[in-house]
């Protein structure tokens, strides 16, 4: 048993009425009861008491409830026009309308008082006037003795009173093997290994359980599977979404969770750097990263987008999913009016928003390119990506110092003629007009741009004025895809001088100057002048300026222009000195290098400057290749209004930062204020709504079913002194490590989940959890057991997403948009095993094999488990399952030569326990089955053998083919796709 | 419990694993769904069960008189100019170029393409309308097929929506909500009235794009997602190149009698299990797999057109050969609907005509018209339309502006325009040969009569007999609708 801590706090053990809780069964009347107890709980009774009842009407009592008030009855069963409960709730000549001074009953309350009152209003029993459940502080029950001194795991005290009030047992412990699958499977997300399974079964030491869960807790594919549930609370996917659907480095965040996870970080802190480690005193890059929580969201790009509209549209969603994933509260409602059930005013809402609203952003994408990342962000390299930078800056800097000394000598000698020649004025270069070629089209944008200039290309005039604009369209290559165009002139040249060339483009530009390319930059963006420019020195004489434009959709543009290079006093008496033949200090080099290098004759150094040059281009493409994680910020300061229905062109009052004014005045200034609200041991929402999650992870459902919602729409919890326990037991320390442990290790969860006639019949739901449930494992995980129990898988931890075997055209089939490539980049080698959460996640449409998942649009933190033939069919024919069936078999055989013990072991592995003889008879006819057929038909052995990328097998192949079908039969059986 | 009615399920033509699988006997499929097998046996059941598991459900209701069974959404992507097909303004013919007055335009929102242009040039139909039917309704000459129709639709010139872009206001349509990620109207539809078969997905999505691909519409899977219902009412998607629908076919080197032996197996061990661990959700896993498999067969037997009579394909026209085309997919709609699923929704993209409207509109229409008609003409001649509703529908229409340069011969278009613009509906019960509604003088705000979206989703349900403000579900402590808090069914225009 482990270490349990007894706090300092002991509270009253306030035993709720379980009759009422088990009240919220599925009958309608019952609903409909729950209901208009809730109703008249809430909203009556504070008033309408039995001591000193308004109007003299005890709604409190069921014998108050039929005597009435002084203006008669209340309640006529079956009669609402003579009901005054119901009657009252509406204003009518000068009386008030019901509650008085109180807000009115929504129209689905009073439906439901309506529906109550018509269906016999009956309602046993004295209610109390109460705040909900879920807005008080957790209060600590007492536990016995027994479950104090950590004889009996305190879950078990709790579920086992419950199911003795019913009359039930706790089931008896499950299997061995059963136990090692079921844990295994809940906390990495693998299934055990055949060698696992046998020491667990040969350890016979009274902590054998123990020690397996410890040793998984403590592996890497921990904290892989336990952010599952994360990532869709928190909508992380790697693209945008919308229509151009711009990839992002999100993933980035992705890792942080897994490792935060796997560090056990305490769930305070893992709450605060999500939500506010940007505003941390000297916060880092990974907890400025971890606040990519928050920018997770939808990111529309499409070409009319409003900003302000779809930055709006974000806010709401950072409220939304905060609210939901912290506070367990549906705050949406309150975006349009104040919330009709629970007590969260619009004011609320938008007090809450006030949090979010300073982030310098403009709420949509940049457009261009593959990936769209909208600011704010941190650059956030691997370890291994900032290793070959600095390795690189190193080489740079010891290139650059034998530069220095090469271009001291340069400058010395050059300086004389240098400095005439960035004095000559612009008069001296007499241009050409521009001419243009005829348009080609390219396949794709990046081979329209690397096409070799044309032989025999002919030039006609330009006439259209480019020169000292910002952006002037280009009909000739507007408006079509990859359309590439040369232009071109000449300057003719009085004397020496020093120019600079200026050029904007729509989209990527080439230039050369006599036949010497000075540009290159396969950019995708609108013109802007100065986004590219060289400088150079022009001899006396005719010289040809060569200009490639390559449009890559939509508008194509160019600007141009000439001017003198930009020189400092500085940097000119520096040249004077040296053009006087005083020498040049290093630092001197520096001040005038940038200036002037690009203008020098001297060749002596060529070598060198081109290694520089090359080492920086290649340093700033690295550096342009590294994440950039969408982060939050606070830079942007912006006054936050109330918005009418939520209409962003409709503000209303100013609100400051707050909390829901329900929690309280907590002074708040910002979102770390807001974190550090949130995981204070007296609010009473935060542990609730984590160990509720928690808690449905291992058991299916959380003890209040509905665990996205807390407030008084949602389920009151079925245990709630347990949920109470568990919570303040987690906000001692927040420890999540510690909390998974004390749910694994109770009687609870390691019980059978046989189901017997008893339990269809007195927990047919088991919400009692008189058995463990069967769980249809997630699709994502049940990949992972295919590529595991094969041996398929690569388990590499974190980095880039990849992409595994996807039938053609789910990506590009959607329909064709010609902005960007959307085909779909399959991974090779071993990319293709990796486990699925590094799969790329592409927003508008997800990955085709796993059914069932959130759809990463928006929070999700009660993910759907349903059954359809499309599942069944995914699993019988994607070549994933196919692949993993046959690698298995060939493995299989391989180790034990017979197909009848390959069977057996095959069994084992997919199963964690022998077949049956029964099961063992089934799979050998099917073998035979198999056999007959693919020994007369080689080329379906070929065929089945060739699936997928792993090498083939070079012997048994026929056996190999017939037992790939038993493999894959294996995978598909019911309890292989289960947590038993 | 929902209403579950499975009428398809003993077609003879299937094959199913238990005829052949003396090993499956104890637990066939039809004591699965006649519920010998107590509490647990019935298919219906089990599947409320897992509904139950992931959120609190909320009793449909078919509470108002049925006048449809079945929906097909003819969905014209990107946005075709109702001021070029529908709405009838001649007197435009004569202004063409003069600047359209701005008292017209103050109100309305454009996207930020046009919302900055300095000149709003009145670009009249390209060409000027006739006359069809008895009805005498003027469409464009470019319409034939649907003129020919014109006696069967009513045709709304006075649709409105919120959006002004393409991606939120196809989901505003297809969801009630411009933010993706809540259901689908097919997935609602699904949800709440249940399977006609168990052989085909009840709820089918189809895309096609124009023969140009001149504009990129992508057609999202969250525009047929389940959103928070659960997901196994979400569309299934049949697609044109490659497995009709994702997995559906077996493994290179597996024939159908091997893969029957494998699942006869795969179904007797599961069988053994069920007898051990007593799950309900066992039974339900046993029909999941006969099912996928019987759907192996019956997808096949659905796409193969060539059965069909030259006079239907004739019908349909030329282009009905070429897979992927509108075309083929009107005329699976139909035999989809025939075979008993509910809601097909085919997703048609190229009529975002921004600069090519006067080069590509033609052709566009060529691609489209003669299929949607013959699809109407077709289900009517089967006695399918008095129960089915065809919807011609876009997520906004178009500016009465040009876009560019009106007079270039390189082409011009429209921008897009959500305050007012033409859809049509047949069948399941909408009126015949009706002109509904009314647009200002430049066919750029509502005059008369204004349908929003809410309303028309609102009026769809009304003929499945489902009050739009009944059909709700529980998630994240609201009682969520297709229709959010709006809608109003539209009477006048329902028989």
């Amino acid at each position: 048993m482990i270490d349990m801590r007894v706090h300092a706090v002991t509270v009253l053990f306030t035993l709720l009425s379980t009759a009422v809780i088990a009240a919220s069964a599925s009958s309608r009347d019952a609903t409909i009861d729950a209901d208009a107890k809730r109703i008249l709980e809430q909203r009556c009774v504070r008033c309408h008491t039995e001591k000193a009842p308004s109007g003299s009407l005890d709604l409190a009592t069921l014998a108050g409830r039929k005597r009435g008030g002084k203006s008669g009855a209340a309640i006529v069963p079956g009669n609402i026009g003579d009901s005054k409960l119901f009657t009252r709730l509406q204003a009518s000549g000068s009386q008030p309308s019901m509650p008085l001074g109180d807000k009115a009953l929504s129209s689905v309350e009073q439906k439901v008082i309506q529906k109550w009152i018509e269906t016999g209003a009956s309602l046993p029993g004295t209610l109390k006037a109460k705040t909900h459940w879920a807005w008080l502080r957790p209060q600590r029950p007492r536990v016995t003795a027994s479950a104090k001194s950590g004889s009996i795991n305190p879950i078990d005290h709790f579920i086992q009173a419950k199911l003795k009030e019913a009359g039930l047992k706790a089931s008896p412990l499950a299997d061995k093997r059963t136990q090692i699958r079921r844990v295994t499977l809940d906390l990495i997300g693998l299934p055990p290994t055949q060698a696992e399974v046998d020491a667990f079964l040969n350890d016979t030491a009274p902590n054998a359980y123990e020690k397996v869960v410890d040793r998984l807790m403590d592996s890497p594919h921990y904290g892989e599977r336990m952010a599952l549930p994360w990532l869709d609370a928190a909508r992380y996917a790697d693209s945008n979404g919308f229509q151009q659907d711009g990839d992002t480095y999100q993933y980035v965040w992705r890792d942080w969770v897994v490792n935060a996870l796997n560090a056990n970080m305490p769930f305070d802190q893992f709450a605060i750097e999500q939500l506010a480690g940007d505003l941390l005193p000297g916060a880092t890059d990974a907890q400025r990263v971890a606040t990519g929580f928050n920018r997770n969201h939808l990111l529309n790009g499409e070409g009319g987008a409003i900003p302000e509209e779809q930055r709006n549209v974000n806010l709401f969603d950072r409220v939304n999913t905060t609210a939901t994933t912290f506070l367990g509260i549906s705050l949406a409602c309150a975006q349009c009016h104040d919330h009709k059930y629970d007590p969260f005013t619009q004011k609320d809402y938008y007090s809450f928003m006030a949090l979010y609203n300073n982030v310098p952003e403009t709420g949509v994408p940049p457009g261009g390119g593959q990936y769209r990342i909208a600011e704010p962000t941190v650059t956030y390299g691997s370890a291994v990506e900032n290793e070959k930078i600095s390795r690189l800056e190193a080489q740079q800097k010891s290139l650059q110092s034998s530069l220095d000394v090469s271009l001291r000598k340069a400058i010395r000698t050059e300086a004389a003629s240098l400095i005439p020649a960035l004095e000559t004025p612009l008069t001296a270069i007499k241009p050409s007009a521009w001419q243009k070629s005829s348009v080609s089209i390219g396949s794709s944008f990046q081979q329209a741009f690397d096409r070799r200039y044309p032989a025999g290309l002919t030039f006609s005039p330009l006439n259209i004025d480019v020169d000292g604009k910002q952006s002037v369209d280009l009909p000739d290559i507007s408006n079509k895809d990859n359309a590439s165009i040369y232009l071109m002139r000449t300057f003719t040249v009085e004397r020496a001088i020093a120019a600079e060339f200026r050029f904007g483009s729509d989209d990527g530009i080439r230039v050369w100057l006599d036949d010497d390319q000075k540009i290159s930059n396969a950019a995708q963006r609108a013109a802007l002048l100065g986004q590219d420019s060289f400088t150079a020195i022009l001899t006396p004489g005719e010289h040809r300026l060569l200009v490639q434009v390559v449009n890559g959709a939509g508008i194509g543009g160019f600007a141009f222009e000439l001017r003198k290079p930009v020189i400092t006093q500085e940097q000119k008496a520096i040249l004077q000195k040296a053009a006087a033949g005083v020498d040049v200090t290093d630092a001197e080099v520096r001040v005038v290098q940038a200036a002037v290098l690009p203008m020098l004759q001297a060749n002596d150094f060529g070598n060198l400057r081109d290694q520089v040059a090359a080492i920086g281009k290649e340093l700033t493409s690295l550096r342009a290749a590294l994440p950039k994680v969408m982060v939050m910020s606070d830079a942007q300061p912006r006054q936050t209004r109330v918005l009418d229905r939520g209409e962003y062109l409709q503000p209303l009052d100013l609100v400051a930062p707050a909390v829901p004014a329900l929690f309280g005045a907590a002074p708040i200034k910002n979102r770390l204020d807001f974190a550090k609200w949130l995981v204070r041991t007296d609010n009473p929402l935060t542990a609730r709504v984590q160990i509720n999650r928690y808690w449905q992870l291992f058991f299916g459902t959380g003890l209040s079913k509905t665990s996205e919602n807390f407030g008084t729409l949602g389920e009151a919890p079925s245990h709630p002194e347990l949920l109470d326990w568990l919570a303040t037991e987690f906000s001692w320390d927040w420890d999540v490590k510690r909390i998974y442990k004390l749910i694994v290790m109770s009687h609870t969860y390691r019980q059978k989940s046989e189901v017997l006639p008893i339990h269809l019949k007195k927990d047919p739901s088991n919400r009692l959890y008189s058995r463990q449930s069967r769980l249809r494992v997630p699709s994502l995980l049940l990949r992972d057991i295919a590529l595991a129990t094969s041996g398929l898988m690569n388990t590499a931890i974190g980095g880039k997403p990849v992409y595994p075997y996807q039938p053609a055209g789910i990506w590009d089939g959607l329909s064709i948009t010609k902005e960007r490539d959307f085909s779909y980049p399959q991974s090779t080698g071993s990319d293709l095993y990796r486990r699925s959460i590094y799969t790329f996640w592409r927003r508008t449409a997800g990955p085709g094999n796993m059914f069932d998942s959130a759809s990463r649009q928006q929070c999700t933190v009660n993910a759907s488990r349903t059954s359809t033939p499309l599942h069944a069919l995914t699993m019988l024919n994607d070549i994933t399952w196919i692949e993993a069936s046959r690698v298995l078999a060939t493995n299989a055989l391989e180790w034990n030569g017979s197909v009848e013990t390959s069977i057996d072991d095959m069994g084992l592995t997919i199963l964690a326990r022998p077949l049956s003889s029964k099961e063992r008879k089934t799979m050998q006819q099917l073998m035979g089955t198999a056999m007959k057929y693919y020994i007369s038909h080689g080329p379906d052995v070929d065929a089945i053998l060739s699936s997928g990328y792993a090498p083939a097998p070079k012997r048994n192949r026929t056996q190999i083919a017939a037992l790939t079908q038993v493999a894959l039969a294996m995978l598909n059986l019911d309890e292989a796709i289960t947590r038993e | 419990m929902r209403p579950s009615p499975v009428n398809n399920i003993n077609n003879p033509i299937l094959p199913t694993l238990e005829a052949h699988d003396s090993g499956f006997s104890g637990l066939t499929r039809r004591t699965l769904l006649t519920g010998t097998l107590g509490a647990a046996g019935n298919l219906a059941l089990s599947c409320l069960l897992t509904d139950d598991a992931s959120a609190q459900t909320k009793k449909p209701a078919t509470t108002l008189p049925i006048k449809a069974k079945r929906l097909i959404i003819l969905w014209q992507g990107g946005a075709p100019s109702h001021v070029d097909l529908y709405d009838h303004k001649p007197h435009l013919q004569k202004m063409r170029g003069d600047e359209l007055p701005a008292s017209v335009r103050s109100k309305v929102r454009l996207s930020t393409m046009t919302a900055g242009a300095s000149r709003h040039p009145i670009l009249p139909a390209l060409k000027p309308f006739v006359p069809y039917g008895k009805s005498g309704i003027h469409l464009s000459p470019l319409l034939p097929g649907i003129g020919s129709i014109a006696d069967k639709f009513t045709l709304i010139n006075s649709m409105t929506t919120d959006a002004v872009n393409h991606a939120p206001g196809v989901t505003l349509f297809m969801t009630g909500s411009q933010i993706p990620g809540r259901p689908s109207m097919g997935s609602w539809l699904v949800y709440g009235l249940g399977k006609m078969t168990e052989d085909l997905p009840s709820f089918v999505v189809m895309t096609s794009t124009d023969v140009g691909k001149t504009c990129g519409q992508l057609f999202f899977d969250y525009y047929w997602g389940n959103g928070f219902l659960p997901s196994q009412h979400q569309g299934t998607r049949f697609r044109s190149e490659g497995e009709p629908v994702l997995y559906l076919d077996n493994p290179k080197g597996v024939p159908p009698e091997l893969r029957k032996a494998m699942l006869n197996g795969v179904q007797s061990v599961n069988k053994a299990h069920l007898a051990t661990k007593g799950d309900p959700e066992i039974a339900s896993r046993i029909s999941q797999y006969e099912t996928a498999f019987r759907m192996q067969s019956s997808v096949p037997d659905l796409l193969a057109i060539e059965k069909e009579p030259q006079h239907v394909i004739d019908l349909y026209g030329k282009d009905v050969q070429r897979p992927g085309s509108f075309a083929r997919n009107c005329l699976l709609a139909r035999r989809l609907v025939e075979r008993g699923t509910r809601v097909v929704q085919l997703m048609h993209s190229g009529w975002d005509q921004h600069g090519n409207l006067s080069t590509q509109l033609a052709e566009q229409c060529r691609d489209t018209d003669q299929p949607a008609a013959a699809l109407v003409k077709d289900l009517e001649q089967r006695g399918l339309l008095d129960d089915t509703i065809v919807l011609w529908m876009s997520e906004f229409g178009r500016t009465v502006f040009g876009q560019g340069d009106i007079n270039a011969s390189s082409g011009y278009g429209r921008d897009h325009l959500g305050s007012v613009y033409s859809v049509w509906a047949a069948g399941g019960g909408f009126k015949k040969g009706l002109v509904y509604g009314k647009s200002d003088d430049f066919a750029y705000n509502v005059a008369e009569n204004p349908v929003h979206v809410h309303d028309l989703q609102a009026t769809l349900l009304n003929q499945f007999g489902i009050d739009h403000r009944q059909l709700t579900y529980r998630y994240q402590g609201r009682d969520f609708r297709l229709t959010d808090v709006y809608g109003t069914v539209i009477k006048d225009i329902l028989s």
